[in-house]
């Protein structure tokens, strides 16, 4: 298995259309230090290609508008990190740091650390739910999820279908994926099983997945029957293109938005293109004998009914023509290749990765250089969605320390990944070591699978009012921030911190308490500063500034330590998991 | 339909629109080429007395095609022709009558009986097929895609431009947030947004100024656990350090969020004070979230006193409108559920002694088709809308039904997507115009209404 190595010019860490000026000489300074740790920044120089084969070598241009401009030489392959690096790093790539992890990564290095999660199989939900006493309830779907989330060895596939799950949405909110547990979990490994694989396996897996099918109603679509006034149904067809591939409009490929000349965006498709493409999309159903009324299959993908399916020639977007007289899968085929080879698909799937793992805002660069690697893995593979990560996690945008202070860097941790972080840093679950937490959306408002609509929780271009809207800055997460649910939020840590009673004692056996044992040296002394720098490290990879330190070592020293230090833990967790320096993750 | 603009004019318009991009520059043109239309005369901005606009956003884009149905013998059967399966039985339907006849009859789906009631009782009026249109626009124009707004049919965008009022432009202010950074001086600074949500952000009340808040309407004003002076003093002094380095911080993301949590602290503070004087309710709200919803905008106008405030905008929402399969089981609990809520949340409002000063009105991102993929509709484009009242020239249907005919004049596609015969500018007009917005401020708000020949409609006395 061939190392990626990530390469950049000196000014792919500008930010663009930044106007403060401070922000350009932070990018420029950023991009300074980050030379001095990479010697071949400014293309071009170094010859020395390490034992790297990854797409580096693909020649593809950087940071510039035109694809295939000057070849960019790869850069050195990363050292291995520090403490706080390995913390930052694993902030983006798992459900929550652990403390055990560091060493782990510290001594392996990013690559081989990679290597080892990306080899890793999919923890599968549906066959622990099936052998469940409730396989359809959804309660048992959450308790399987946050045990997998939490616990589970393949972090990295498993984060990485957390943000597949919130571009191809599907949710238990809707009709027919209500008390269908098992039916949506299958859903869930479908993405956990693809997350590394090919994007248009990927693309054909969730178009013919009966869950899918249901919500986004292409299960059971039928040709059109003009006599009766019925035209296909078209809601497959238009979220596949706006959601799934190529977005409203034009991309540049650095995910930009071409313009016309009175600064219009240009649409990327059509509706007629969207009436053709419904018409592709007809003739399937449940994997069974009948169309209209055969047995709900949630577990085999949809098949072709041929009888159902519109014949006839359709133009879809790009103006591909698929033939008259395919079959039903011979269509979908042809559709799919278009979608996927679309110039669209890179830049628009690579953004909304980057943004779910590492940065709201990257730089058209940044998106530039991750979408090269989708359309050519170094191998010539286009699609090759573990080398999209990996070009993600080991880019410079996402390495480099100098990135950290940058005013407009990071992302709002997702509130479902604050509940994982917690339990996953101080060891949560209950008596019978599960987390029966079936309600998250109450507190939390996010559970897995469970958008409002197939725009999801939140959507890759929300700017919300205020500070970061007037700075021309997208922040999706924060579509879920206003006063009341940042209350029941911060209620959420007062209750699942604070909230068990003296010591941390289970008054029921469902109670999900911490199990903070390895935490209580550091905090048994009259000095909580070991105490409050561990937990800088693991819950904020370092970067708490001074101030914020001697705030919580005053607070915490103010704690008696004689019950063996469980409740200064518990203090000092309380206060760093509801301090918005906590929630926004650099 | 009657009137377009002659084709030279509109030519020019579009030249006009061309050049200056949609931008506001154009306000002043128009308002001196057409006037501002209708009913419309200059009026300075009111901020008298008390007056609330609740805005009912029935998400996915609700089918009004099934609300309001036509019931002459002639017009129900090209209602039925082309709705085939998905057409309402016409012996079912509760028989409204406008105070002016278009010449036809029209009936109200059967789940919709308080409806019906209030229409007949004058405090509820219905605005025929509005939709998104940057000018009157034929099916012609959209078939030659020519000056229609953009990105039609899409959830996200049609609502957008819906919410900006604005689809002639890619401005990102909503106009209830535009509307409100012109009137909230009319309410005490006590840090209460004039903006109320009741389901959370939304872009219509985002303003420059003005942005919303949001309340729980299960929970009410919930207060933030374990950081109040009752509490260890540590504890709550540490949070509150926390709290003012992370609004002082350069991070944009961390300093925002805090001054999200600051705000969120401050009001619940003011509101739940107020709250716990609040007077019970006699009114009976039904169990349904819409209904929980309109419950809390209720209450907290029972405390505009208390607060301090003369104009306000909630916000409420309702999910479950994007009937793309099953629509004839799930409209009549959809319609149902809306009109005993808004129904409720009426007669709260006469038990208030504020009827007259609460205007809700409907918003949807598009209708749908006419014609059906078996079993559901798809996206459309205009939509009939619900304006109700004690403020509202009621009992009567605004604007012009369109024609149901598939291929007919108002057809934009052959599959039944009307194209809209008044405009969202118009329709905002009227409700902005009401709460309190003088006409020169509609006038910058709503640039293109003087495309619009009719004018802002008479929706709602002065």
């Amino acid at each position: 298995m061939g190392k990626f190595t990530t390469r950049f010019k000196m000014y792919d860490l500008a930010m663009p259309g930044r106007p403060a000026q401070r922000n350009l000489r932070s990018g420029l300074c950023a991009a300074l230090v980050f030379c001095s740790v990479l010697s071949a920044c400014g293309g071009g120089g170094g010859g020395s290609s390490p034992s790297a084969s990854g797409a580096a070598g693909s020649g593809a241009g950087s940071g510039g508008v035109a694809i295939g401009s000057a070849p960019v030489t790869a850069a050195p392959p990363l050292p291995p990190p520090n403490n706080a690096q390995a913390a930052r790093f694993l902030a983006q790539a798992t459900y929550g740091v652990r403390a055990q992890d560091l060493p782990v990564l510290t001594a392996q290095g990013y690559y081989t650390w990679l290597d080892a999660q990306m080899a890793m199989p999919a923890t599968a939900q549906l066959p622990l739910i099936n052998a469940s006493s409730d396989p359809a309830s959804r309660n048992t779907r959450m308790a399987f999820w946050w045990q997998t989330a939490v616990s589970g060895p393949d972090q990295l596939r498993q984060r990485v279908a957390l943000a597949l799950s919130e571009i191809m949405v599907i949710s238990d909110q809707s009709g027919m994926l209500q008390n269908n547990g098992a039916g949506v979990a299958a859903y869930w490994d479908l993405l956990a099983n693809d997350a590394f694989g090919n994007y248009r396996k990927l693309l054909e897996d969730v178009t013919l997945s009966p869950a899918m099918g249901t919500y986004l109603n292409m299960l059971g679509n039928q040709k059109p029957d003009p006599a009766h006034n019925i035209h296909a149904d078209e809601n497959f067809a238009r979220e596949v293109m706006q959601l799934f591939t190529i977005g409203l409009y034009q991309l540049n490929p650095d995910g930009t938005v071409v313009k016309d000349s009175s600064g219009v965006p240009v649409p990327s498709y059509s509706q007629s293109d969207v009436t053709n493409l419904a018409r592709v999309f007809t003739g399937w159903s449940f994997n069974s004998t009948n169309f209209f009324y055969g047995a709900p299959n949630y577990f085999s993908p949809m098949i072709a009914f041929e009888a159902e399916h519109d014949t006839g020639a359709k133009t879809i977007v790009g103006g591909v023509t698929v033939p008259a007289n395919g079959t039903a899968h011979a269509d979908l085929v042809i559709a799919l290749d278009t979608l996927f080879n679309h110039p669209n698909t890179p830049p628009f799937i690579s953004r909304q990765l980057i943004q779910r793992l590492v940065t709201s805002n990257p730089t058209p660069a940044y998106v530039q250089r991750v979408a090269q690697v989708f359309i050519n893995d170094g191998q010539g593979v286009r699609g090759n969605l573990g080398a999209v990560v990996r070009a993600i996690l080991l880019d410079a945008e996402a390495r480099s320390d100098a990135m950290i202070v940058q005013p407009s860097y990071g992302k709002r941790r997702e509130p479902l990944l604050t509940a994982t972080q917690l339990w996953r840093a101080l060891d949560g679950h209950d008596a019978n070591g599960q987390i029966q937490f079936w309600n998250p959306e109450y507190n939390l408002h996010q559970a897995p699978l469970s958008a409002a609509s197939v725009f999801n929780f939140f959507k890759p271009a929300y700017s919300p009012p205020g500070a970061l809207k007037a700075a021309g800055l997208v922040a999706p997460e924060f579509q879920l921030v206003n006063a009341s649910n940042l209350t029941l939020l911060h209620n959420f840590f007062r209750q699942n911190i604070l909230g068990r009673g003296v010591a941390n004692t289970y008054t029921q056996p469902t109670d999900i308490l911490l199990h903070p044992s390895p935490w209580l040296p550091l905090a048994a002394g009259t000095d909580s500063g070991p105490l409050i720098d561990q937990m800088n490290l693991v819950l904020m990879a370092g970067q708490m500034s001074p101030a914020m330190r001697q705030t919580l070592v005053t607070a915490v020293n103010a704690v008696p330590a004689t019950d063996g230090g469980i409740n200064r833990v518990c203090e000092a967790a309380f206060l760093i998991f509801t301090s918005q320096q906590f929630q926004t993750q650099r | 339909m009657s009137a377009y603009p002659h084709s030279s004019r509109r030519k020019f318009l579009f030249d006009a629109m061309a050049i200056l991009g949609g931008g506001t520059g154009i306000g002043t043109t128009l308002a001196t080429l057409g006037g501002l239309g209708g009913s419309a005369v200059a009026n300075a901005a009111n901020t008298s007395g008390y007056r609330a606009l609740v805005c009912v956003y029935l998400n996915g884009g609700n089918d009004s095609l099934n609300l309001v149905i036509p019931t002459d013998a002639a017009t129900y059967a090209t209602y039925q022709t082309s709705r085939q399966g998905l057409a309402i039985a016409s012996n079912t339907l509760l028989p409204i009558t406008p105070r002016h006849s278009d010449g036809h009859t029209y009936g109200l789906h059967p789940s919709a009986p308080e409806l019906q009631g209030l229409f007949q009782a004058g405090h509820l009026a219905i605005q025929a097929n509005v939709g998104t249109l940057i000018t009157p626009t034929t099916p012609a124009m959209y078939q030659r895609r020519s000056g229609v707004p953009p990105v039609l049919f899409s959830h996200t965008d049609q609502l957008m431009q819906w919410m900006t009022g604005r689809p002639e432009s890619l401005q990102a202010l909503g106009w209830g947030g535009q509307i409100a950074d012109l009137l909230a001086s009319a309410n005490t600074a006590n840090g209460l947004s004039m903006n109320i949500s009741l389901n959370g952000d939304n872009l219509f009340q985002v303003g420059n100024n003005v942005l919303p808040y949001s309340v729980d309407p299960v929970n009410g004003v919930q207060s933030f656990l374990g950081v109040s002076a009752a509490d260890p003093a540590q504890q709550t002094a540490a949070f509150q350090a926390l709290l003012t380095q992370s609004g002082g911080d350069a991070n944009l993301l961390v300093a925002q969020s805090a001054g999200s949590v600051v705000q969120a602290r401050a009001v619940a503070q003011v509101l739940s004070g107020a709250l716990a004087a609040a007077p019970t309710l006699a009114t009976v709200f039904p169990g349904t979230n819409i209904a929980r919803q309109l419950h809390a905008v209720a209450q907290l106008i029972s405390l505009r006193a208390s607060l301090g405030v003369g104009r306000q905008i909630f916000f409420v929402e309702m999910d479950g409108f994007d009937t793309h399969s099953n629509q004839l089981l799930a409209q009549p609990g959809l319609f149902a559920d809306l009109s005993q809520a808004l129904s409720a949340f009426y007669n709260a409002t006469v038990e208030m002694g504020v009827a007259n000063s609460v205007t809700s009105f409907t918003l949807s991102e598009f209708g749908r088709t006419l014609t059906s993929n078996n079993g559901g509709t798809d996206h459309g484009w205009g939509s009939h809308h619900l304006v109700l009242g004690g403020a509202v020239n009621g009992g009567d249907i605004y604007g012009t039904m369109p024609n149901l005919t598939l291929g007919g004049p108002d057809d934009a596609d052959g599959n039944g997507r009307m194209v809209p015969t008044t405009s969202v500018y118009q329709y905002a007009a009227a409700l902005g115009t009401w709460l309190g917005a003088s006409s020169s401020d509609i006038g910058t708000l709503f640039p293109n209404l003087g495309y619009f020949p009719a004018g802002v409609p008479t929706l709602l006395g002065a």
